[in-house]
């Protein structure tokens, strides 16, 4: 009995060509084998430029790190640190003459003293009574000595 | 010029850049031909084989001689063309279909392409098949190689690639059939 359904036709593929349908620019397998070598060549180079500059990066820091370590590490064995306690045992080997000529001679302003010198509760209120305690006199000779310009951004 | 020679001078510093000249010469094509029927761009392609043989360039100390040269370039060619797929699907979240639309579109495009009518046919029936069937298939059908040598580029057993083949033939007529 036939039926009244289209016929499709059965596709086997041993009848297909095998010939390839892809093609490529002109003359591109005659250029390739040179775009592929340089490129190769420059991966080689881009490998050593990475990795001298990845053991710079890691390398760098450590190095930095160790020399600190052994610097300080040499100095606190020979004891030669200027902590705190040197700083004054130096200070008390000078005399006040020697200290007053210094300040004499010196370019340091009212200022730099004042950012130099700090002074804890106490010494302060020991000061304002010495404050208290000078004659009139000797508060007119020390206020003339006293540049006052500049003194509001103290 | 053969392999073993092609290899022991690739292994000369003083012949190395020669001897890669050649080996790409003698390769190119083969190798070429082998990436674009799977990525069907000829761009994508050009950048791919560009890609493998740079890779030959680089792993060249470690290729121990256990294969042949040859078999070695068209793994690395093989892992490339199936990277290169698997990251298209993920880099742009789109189903395989899409793809699949993608590829299809290149054929369409007609750039590069000179196949008739029944060959843009074949061509889009092989799109829907899964990627590596596709390859099995290409490898057997189009290169003409042997189910050993695929076995050995593909790390599979012969009897998986019979099986596999078997169904893409199956697959592919009956896709051009209905269609």
């Amino acid at each position: 009995m036939e039926t009244n359904k289209p016929h499709k036709e059965s596709f086997k593929l041993e009848n297909f060509s095998k010939k390839g349908s892809f093609s490529v620019p002109d003359g591109y397998f005659d250029k390739l084998p040179t775009i592929i070598q340089a490129k190769a060549i420059e991966s080689t180079k881009k490998a050593f430029v990475f990795n001298t500059g990845m053991a710079l990066k890691f390398a760098l820091p450590s190095v930095v790190l160790l020399m600190l370590v052994g610097y300080f590490g040499y100095k606190y064995q020979n004891g030669t640190t200027n902590t705190d306690a040197n700083i004054e045992l130096m200070l008390a080997d000078i005399s006040t003459e020697e200290m007053v000529q210094y300040l004499d001679q010196t370019d340091l302003s009212s200022e730099d003293l004042l950012e130099l010198v700090s002074f804890e509760g106490e010494q302060i209120d020991d000061f304002a009574i010495e404050l208290e305690n000078i004659s009139e006199e000797e508060l007119e000779f020390l206020i003339d000595d006293f540049n006052l310009e500049g003194i509001e951004n103290i | 010029m053969e392999d073993s020679e092609l290899i022991e001078k690739l292994k000369n510093e003083d012949t190395r850049n020669y001897a890669f000249n050649l080996l790409v010469r003698k390769y190119q094509e083969r190798i070429y031909w082998h990436i674009r029927k799977m990525v069907i761009s000829h761009d994508d392609s050009d950048d791919l084989v560009q890609e493998v043989f740079v890779k030959v360039w680089k792993y060249l100390g470690k290729f121990r001689g256990d294969s042949q040269l040859y078999t070695w370039i068209y793994r690395i060619a093989t892992n490339e063309c199936l990277s290169f797929l698997a990251k298209k699907k993920k880099r742009f979240f789109l189903p395989l279909v899409d793809v699949e639309k993608e590829l299809a579109n290149h054929i369409d495009s007609g750039h590069h392409y000179s196949g008739d009518e029944v060959q843009i046919k074949l061509q889009k029936a092989l799109l829907k098949l899964p990627d590596k069937q596709r390859l099995v298939f290409n490898m057997k059908y189009f290169d003409e190689m042997k189910y050993n040598q695929i076995a050995e580029i593909t790390n599979t057993s012969v009897g998986a690639l019979k099986a596999s083949y078997h169904h893409a033939v199956k697959k592919i007529e009956e896709i051009l059939t209905n269609d």
